[in-house]
């Protein structure tokens, strides 16, 4: 949940939309009692047909969260909702940086955020350690690149990023098989 | 006031409460556990000439001492291989992105930044 926290906290220009979101999204016309059971299920069904998204590990608690819990539903809901639209943030973001890099890499850069559960920013130093490139675009999100099987890309480099983070050249690896790592600016 | 207003209150009211409720706590968080562990080190041995050495001992205490999901465990697992004379700064970083607040730990600041 930290690292939802810490996610709401960096999209705040966007959560503060949300008054105008949830109501295109007609989600003020559900009943609270349900809430809990639906909206988050339809919020998936959104992210799927427009971005072909499936739902996450944070997806699948929330929901199950609401669905043991009618009391709880609720506030997951509500969270759900928050979820969503800093999703659809991390989305538009990263589509951004996608468009500024060339074609054949665009579509292999990930958020770091889906990485693991911890903050972006660890995320991104835990890909470099395992032998991986992730840097900060200007837009200010996390991103990281693989390769078509899903392996990490050791040499990208972004077209634009405030910082870099990537194995040193040539390879170290410490005793339990993680590289060594350089920052770059 | 209107069905979507008592809605869009409650929405906010409750999101308030989740956020507190789920707000990192100051107090024995996994960073100030790295930050002990750096004394405990301190004190058992009272100077490294290998940062990276230091590195691999306080991994093997955070190892067994904090929960595997921490960010704080990854954080230091991740920052044990970056630059030496960088890692300080990148756990600061990482406590900050975390936390939400500022973190400093002194000890940590002067076994690795030497």
């Amino acid at each position: 949940m930290e690292s939802l926290t810490t996610r709401i906290n960096d999209h705040n220009s966007t959560i503060k939309s949300i008054s105008s979101t949830i109501t295109s999204m007609g989600l003020d016309k559900v009943g609270r009692s349900t809430a809990g059971v639906f909206v988050t299920p339809a919020v998936w069904a959104l992210d799927y047909s427009v971005n072909g998204n499936s739902p996450d590990s944070i997806d699948w608690s929330l929901y199950i969260a609401g669905l043991s819990n009618p009391l709880v539903g609720f506030a997951t809901s509500v969270t759900g909702i928050f979820k969503s639209i800093v999703d659809d943030d991390t989305n538009a973001k990263l589509r951004e940086i996608q468009a500024g890099e060339q074609m054949p890499y665009a579509k292999f850069i990930k958020a770091c955020y889906h990485y693991a559960p911890s903050p972006a920013q660890i995320n991104a130093m835990t890909i470099a350690n395992h032998g991986g490139t992730a840097w900060q675009h200007e837009n200010g999100l996390w991103v990281y690149i693989t390769d078509a099987k899903n392996r990490m890309v050791h040499d990208f480099l972004p077209r634009s990023a405030v910082v870099v983070y990537q194995p040193k050249i040539p390879f170290e690896r410490d005793q339990h098989g993680n590289f060594l790592w350089r920052t770059r600016k | 006031m209107t069905s979507v207003g008592i809605f869009m209150r409650a929405i906010i009211i409750l999101l308030i409460l989740t956020n507190a409720a789920c707000s990192p706590q100051p107090e024995n968080n996994g960073f100030d556990q790295v930050c002990s562990v750096f004394e405990q080190v301190a004190q058992e041995a009272k100077a490294f000439t290998d940062v990276r050495e230091l590195g691999y001992q306080v991994r093997e205490i955070v190892d067994t001492t904090m929960e595997s999901d921490d960010p704080a465990r990854q954080a230091w697992y991740a920052i044990a291989n970056a630059p030496v004379g960088e890692q300080y700064e990148l756990f600061q970083l990482a406590a900050r992105s975390t936390l939400e607040q500022d973190w400093s730990c002194q000890i940590m600041a002067d076994m690795l930044d030497k």
